[in-house]
């Protein structure tokens, strides 16, 4: 996935589109956009950074995960076997990016209860174990894009395979660059970014 | 600006894991050299190790939300949590078998040397994996060096002498036994100051998580604490050569030990994810 963060505004489509698609509990986000501000008055940039799972290529929550329950595909998507993980949270130590939350949280967005459109969203996600973003595994394998991607109004993000250099991402790094976040610890992350 | 996040996903059940565990399996260990040194023949030493552990593992159990899949956790032999879990299991099960033999004469001898010795180096790896399982985590800076499980290592060593000790005097034990557990108590104890000291210098980290790490520890006087309650005043105690300070000093250098795993357990803070 390459994030164009010139086109991003800030506008948390796309995190609101992951919970309605994924039905995911108050507190977890498996997409988030972050607000930067860097420099000092009036010399002021504001960056907003969308922070999805990074799907790292080495990443460090499968080496740590003791029950193999996090694991790649064979297209490099980094996902958890639902039946597998007993929420040991290592994975979620491990993550340099604090992309895992642990699915513990009882009730819905409303005090006191649960609505039937939450009961049924939420019915999809087991109790007790660790979730993150996974690129929308199910849509990609019928050849649909995640749907962060096809919700963002400014088309700030482009989903492809990095390995074909037809592809829009290929070229898009080859035209502009672009860079992963914590490049130095060497996980290599499957998102990137221009700037 | 740089947002930098302190973990907070190990919490206490971690915390007294270590504290348990480390102090269980090194006690044992220590008292499986002394059986072979034949200078005890008591087998409290085998049993107050084998609990202590066993206290530790319920703490570990404890934090984890679907424990009837415990049994996944034997999965990866290339994660920490795998190789600790292989040898909690392997520990308390030949550690279990191990004293049986003492309970059951008729069992082979040979159960009882193969027993002792499995559970004895299971006992070493205990002592060791939570160092390098917490030194394996690149995203928290403090963490990730390799003066971490050293630290670890050793302060479950003092951890284990300390209760060795305290076994000691409670069965009344020969005072040469006594007081050289003492002393090892003792060098252990300078040995472990020495290395927090060097984990807490900042050297070539130079990096924001590390010095924000470093800044709340020096906030809260960690390092005059545990020095001043879990060091110098166990020392003196120690050195007094009387049975009711060593239990003193014993109680001190515990808690030194536990507050230091909390310490540095709670200081963990995650490099900057987002920094452009």
């Amino acid at each position: 996935m390459v994030i164009d963060l010139k086109k991003c505004i800030g506008c948390h489509t796309c995190t609101i589109a992951c919970k309605v698609k994924n039905g995911t509990k108050p507190g977890i986000f498996w997409n988030i956009v972050l607000d930067q501000e860097r420099g000092t008055y009036p010399l002021v940039k504001r960056t907003f950074i969308p922070r999805p799972c990074m799907h790292c290529q080495k990443a460090p929550c499968i080496e740590v995960c003791p029950t193999r329950a996090s694991y790649r595909t064979e297209e490099g998507i980094v996902l958890i076997d639902e039946n597998k993980c007993l929420g040991c949270k290592q994975c979620m130590v491990a993550c340099p990016y604090g992309a895992r939350y642990l699915n513990e949280a009882k009730g819905g967005y409303f005090t006191g209860t649960v609505t039937p459109a939450e009961e049924l969203l939420y019915s999809k996600r087991p109790r007790g174990i660790v979730e993150k973003c996974n690129f929308c595994a199910s849509d990609i394998e019928e050849g649909k894009e995640p749907f962060c991607v096809t919700t963002c109004p400014l088309r700030a993000r482009t989903f492809g395979n990095l390995q074909d250099p037809e592809s829009e991402v290929a070229s898009l790094l080859a035209v502009r660059g672009g860079f992963n976040l914590l490049a130095e610890l060497q996980t290599e992350p499957s998102v990137f970014y221009l700037l | 600006m740089v947002t930098l996040e302190r973990q907070n996903i190990y919490g206490w059940p971690v915390i007294l894991d270590l504290f348990f565990a480390g102090a269980g399996a090194s006690l044992y260990l220590l008292g499986y050299v002394l059986h072979l040194l034949k200078t005890t023949t008591s087998l409290i030493y085998f049993f107050s190790g084998l609990g202590l552990v066993a206290v530790g593992t319920f703490f570990l159990l404890w934090d984890i939300t679907i424990r009837r899949r415990i049994v996944f956790l034997l999965a990866n032999p290339r994660s920490w949590t795998t190789i600790g879990t292989w040898a909690i299991s392997f520990f308390l099960l030949c550690g279990i078998i191990y004293l049986a033999t003492f309970s059951f004469p008729l069992l082979p001898k040979g159960l009882r040397n193969l027993t002792g010795i499995i559970s004895t180096v299971t006992s070493l790896l205990i002592m060791l994996y939570p160092g390098f399982l917490i030194s394996s985590i690149k995203a928290v800076p403090l963490w990730y060096t390799p003066l971490t499980p050293l630290l670890f290592f050793s302060v479950n060593l003092t951890s284990g002498l300390a209760t060795t000790l305290l076994v000691a005097l409670y069965v009344a034990e020969p005072l040469s036994l006594i007081s050289g557990l003492e002393r090892a108590t003792m060098i252990c104890l300078c040995f472990q100051l020495i290395l927090l000291f060097l984990f807490l210098l900042p050297g070539t980290r130079n990096d924001a998580a590390t010095k924000e790490s470093l800044r709340q520890l020096r906030a809260s006087h960690f390092f005059l604490k545990i020095a001043l309650l879990g060091g110098f005043l166990p020392l003196f105690l120690f050195l007094k050569g009387n049975n009711s300070f060593a239990i003193l000093g014993i109680i001190f250098v515990l808690t030194g030990g536990l507050y230091l795993r909390y310490g540095i357990i709670n200081a963990g803070v995650y490099l900057p994810r987002f920094e452009l």
